[in-house]
Formats: C-alpha cells, structure tokens, sequence
C-alpha cells in the first residue's frame, strides 16, 4: 500500500463525497485561480453523474415525480447509498427499495411499484441470452407431472398492490396518469425480453399465482393443484394448458427440468 | 518494439444512437474501426452484446474502460478483470485501453477519472498494478492521459515526465488522448506542444479526438462539443512526431448523426493526409 498516496486520495473521495474542504491544502492551481472552485468540479460532476444515469434508467418516474422531487430523492440516494459497483449501471439498482422505505411511500405508495418496473426492464434489457422453448415442448410438459420450467434470465414478475402499472402505461404513452388507488386484489405485471426487446404485460390473477409458483421450483403437477384452487377445478387443466401456451409463445420458457 | 499493434486507421467510439445506421449501411462507411466503451458491453447478454457481434463482423474493434481504476490504493478488483478478460476473449480486440486515474477507495466508486499526484511513489505503485494487469491479460494495455483540473501540491516531476516514464516502468502502450492534453493544458498553463513532444514514441498506439466544454473556472473534457480548431492544430503536431497512429473521435453526450462525426474524422483523415505519406497511412 502507498501511503501517501493512499492518504490523498481519502481525503479527495472524502471532499468529492462529503465537500468538506479535506484536500483543498494538497490541491495546486495556477496563480489566480482557487483550488476550491478547481475541486467543485469533481463535486459537482460526481452527483450530475450520477442523478444523469439515475434519470435514464428511471425516466418514467423521473416524468411522474417532476424534475425536482425526482433530483432531491436521487440525491438522497446517492447520499445514503455511494457507488460501490465499477459499472455505474448497476449503482442505483437499489433505488425502488430506497423509494418503498421512505415517508413518500405512505403518501404516494404506487412510486416504488413505478420504479421498480422500470428497474426490471433495465435488468431484463441486458440479460443472459438463452434460447426459448417451442410449441413442440408443451406436451413434454404436460406429459409429466414432476416437470419443473426454468424461465429466461430476463423474467421477472412483479406483484403490485396499486395501480402503479396502469400510471406506467400512461406516462409511456404521454397521457396523464390516473390517480394513484390501492387495489383490492394485487395484480401481477410480467417483464421479460423477446428478440432484444424488452415487454411486459399484465396477468391474470390466476395466471399470475402459477406463474409465480412457477418461478419458485414447483412442478407441474402442483402448478394443476393450484389452479384448481382459484378457479373451477374442472376446467383447471384446460386453463394451465392454456397458460403453458401463453408463456411458450412469449419465449419465456427455456427448459424444462423432470 | 514488438508486438506493436496494427494501424487501424480512422474510428469511432461505437454507440447505441448510431447502431443501426451503421449496420444498415449500403456498402462500408468511411470508419476504419470503432472502440467500445467495455462496461457497456459487459453485460450476459442482450441487444448490447448482440449488436457487437454484428460490427464485430465488418469492422475492427478495440476495448477502452473506464474502471480499471489503476492508479488507486484499493485492491485491484479481481471480479472487474475476469469480466474485462471474458469480454476481451469474446470480443477479440486489437488492444484494451484504460485511464492513468483512480475511481475510488474504501470500496466507494465515484464514477470519475481522477488524476495522481506525479510522485516518485505513485509510478512505483501505478507501474507495479499495470503489470499485474497485463499479466493476468496476457497482453499489454494501452493506458490513456485523463482532464484534469487540479494538481496536486506534493507533484515531482510534470504530468508528461510521469506518463513517459510509467510507460517505460511498466511496459505498456499509451494511448494519448489530444484534447486531454489541450484541456489539461489550458487548466494548468503548460505548453501541451511540448507535452506531446515529451512521449516516448514507440509507446503511443491510440490517438483519442474529442470536445469540450468552458466551466466557470476552467475547461471540462465533456465530449459533447465537436473537436475544436486547436485540438486539431495539436493533433498535427502529434501526428509530425509519431506517424500513422489510430485516430478516433470520442463523443458521449449530445450526440450528433453519425455524418456529422463522419466529417470530423475526415478532417483528421486529410490532417494526417498532408502530413503523411500515403503510404503510411495504409491500414494495415
């Protein structure tokens, strides 16, 4: 370790992060000029930055807040959570936690849910690759009962308790939001990547509850007994048949494990 | 030296806004190669690493990074290189880049390119990591002067007498950006003519090109503006001392149609073109 140096550039980080003058007497500026000023410029460009990436990777609760609500909350973040990733891509991945944990939540609950869609889709944007199962797969499924499906890296589902997937949609199409409204049932909303483009889509509630058994491991048989338990019974083959479809035409699935 | 790697001729940095102009292109643009930024594509997968496939095919890439953080007193990350060697084994580029900077310590990463102390104990230190990092990538790097806006009081020796000798310590290229040298020039009143005259020759194998930006108190390398009129003059003068030297032009914010970045190369190209034999300047 370089001691020296390693003592300068704490106390840079310390002033970038925290502006508290620790390396203004180890700075060199040309005569006439301050070396407070020369300093500011990595203050300032270390939170322009960051609120820079922030605001692309959650634009659409950049609109619904407006700049300077979406500013002071990126900020609070940057301060309470500092970069520790070497891809800024990945540093405000906690941003729709740190959302959901403060006072705002109370008041507008549906502006996590909004952020953490727009986190998913970041996610599932550059997942792995894997190549989706066809059509053909579906009576190897339905064959056997122990089957298990493994979903594309890009799947994510999120289970939302306002209506904060219809405020997305709205904003996505430039239309005002609605108000925000608990729902009485939570709702699912299914973000994925198909052929380099990221989609997402509502489900069902019972699609969605077997889908989210689904994702947890269990088998197809279990996946039956399910949704026999939220719909008629009788038809519950047919329905799970019919989701099976669903979900292999959307190029979810990409194997299936006995 | 050996193993010098090829001139590639005239590129560009290699971004989203101008994926599809590129590979919906009726015959080959006038771009030699481009560099990618190789966070961007150090992702599993997705339209990022699909898209590079595709210019992979038609064009010579080269990798340059912004998170090598070389020059800091943290631990190497380890997990940063495996990604950055994979990338590299997928990718095949002519040559990987990185900045004489640090990022951060104690595990923060401030996401910006921050100059050294021009020590004695930083070459030592800095010169010590790039070989470990060439030893793990079994190849040599190319490591890149950074804007600066400060200098540091403890400073030995000027900012040209510490790259040159870091080259030589650690046995890497360089990679000399221009415009740095303007900007950094004008923000610490030193003659960049006499800096780009001070760099070893026989190290050099990447020039970059880009824009800035006036702040209130000096410049800022923004790489939003085209390159200005003395950043060309300089680039001349490089070009005079070290030949035929991959050029490219960098530009990440306010980004304009690729023909408009197209026309700027050109001016590089007939820079280099009234310098140079024509020979020369065959890609090799």
């Amino acid at each position: 370790m370089a001691s020296g140096l390693a003592a300068l550039q704490a106390r840079m980080q310390q002033d970038i992060l925290h502006r508290d003058g620790s390396a203004l007497d180890a700075i060199a500026v040309p005569p006439g000029h301050r070396a407070e000023d020369r300093l500011f410029v990595y203050q300032n460009a270390y939170v322009a930055r960051l609120v820079e990436i922030m605001g692309k990777d959650y634009d659409t609760t950049w609109t619904y807040l407006g700049d300077q609500l979406f500013y002071d909350l990126a900020r609070q973040f940057i301060a309470a959570h500092p970069s520790k990733t070497p891809n800024a891509r990945w540093f405000s991945h906690g941003f729709p936690d740190f959302l959901a944990g403060l006072d705002l939540a109370t008041q507008n609950p549906a502006v996590a849910e909004l952020c953490a869609i727009e986190r998913a889709l970041g996610d599932a944007f550059d997942a792995a690759d894997q190549p989706a199962l066809s059509r053909d797969s579906l009576a190897q499924i339905m064959d056997n009962t122990g089957a298990r499906l493994t979903f594309h890296p890009s799947v994510a589902l999120l289970r939302l308790a306002t209506n904060s997937y219809d405020i997305f949609n709205a904003l996505r199409a430039d239309q005002t939001p609605p108000d925000v409204i608990r729902l009485q049932d939570e709702t699912w909303v299914l973000i994925w990547r198909k052929d380099l483009t990221c989609r997402h889509m509502q489900l069902q509630p019972d699609e969605g509850a077997v889908f989210e058994m689904a994702m947890q491991g269990h088998g197809f048989e279990h996946l039956c007994e399910i949704a026999a338990t939220i719909g008629p019974a009788e038809r519950a083959a047919f329905r799970m048949a019919q989701h099976l479809t669903h979900w292999v035409d959307n190029g979810l699935i990409t194997q299936i494990q006995s | 030296m050996t193993d010098r790697p090829p001139f590639l001729g005239f590129g560009l940095g290699l971004r989203p806004q101008h994926y599809a102009e590129i590979l919906e292109a009726e015959g080959d643009l006038p771009i030699d190669w481009f560099e990618i930024i190789s966070e961007n594509y150090m992702a599993p997968g997705g339209r990022p690493r699909h898209m590079l496939d595709r210019i992979r095919e038609r064009y010579p890439v080269v990798m340059h990074g912004v998170s090598m953080s070389i020059a800091s007193t943290a631990p190497l990350n380890w997990d940063y290189l495996a990604d950055l060697k994979a990338l590299a084994d997928h990718a095949q580029p002519k040559w990987i880049s990185d900045h004489l900077c640090w990022t951060g310590v104690h595990g923060v990463n401030l996401h910006d390119l921050l100059p050294v102390p021009y020590t004695e104990e930083a070459l030592t230190h800095i010169a010590g990591r790039i070989a470990q990092v060439q030893d793990y990538l079994g190849r040599r790097i190319a490591i890149e002067n950074v804007s600066s806006y400060v200098e540091f009081q403890e400073s030995e020796m000027s900012e040209w007498e510490f790259v040159a000798e870091l080259a030589n310590r650690a046995d890497c290229w360089l990679l000399l950006d221009v415009n740095n040298v303007f900007v950094s020039g004008q923000n610490h009143e030193f003659d960049d003519a006499g800096f780009v005259q001070a760099i070893p020759q026989d190290r050099v194998v990447q020039f970059h090109l880009a824009g800035h930006s006036e702040g209130n108190d000096c410049l800022i390398d923004t790489h939003d503006q085209p390159v200005c009129d003395e950043v060309f003059a300089l680039y001349a003068k490089a070009i005079e001392r070290f030949g035929p030297i991959s050029t490219m032009i960098e530009r990440d914010d306010n980004i304009p149609p690729l023909a408009e970045l197209i026309a700027e190369l050109n001016r590089a190209r007939a820079i280099a073109g009234r310098i140079l034999d024509p020979a020369d300047l065959k890609v090799t």
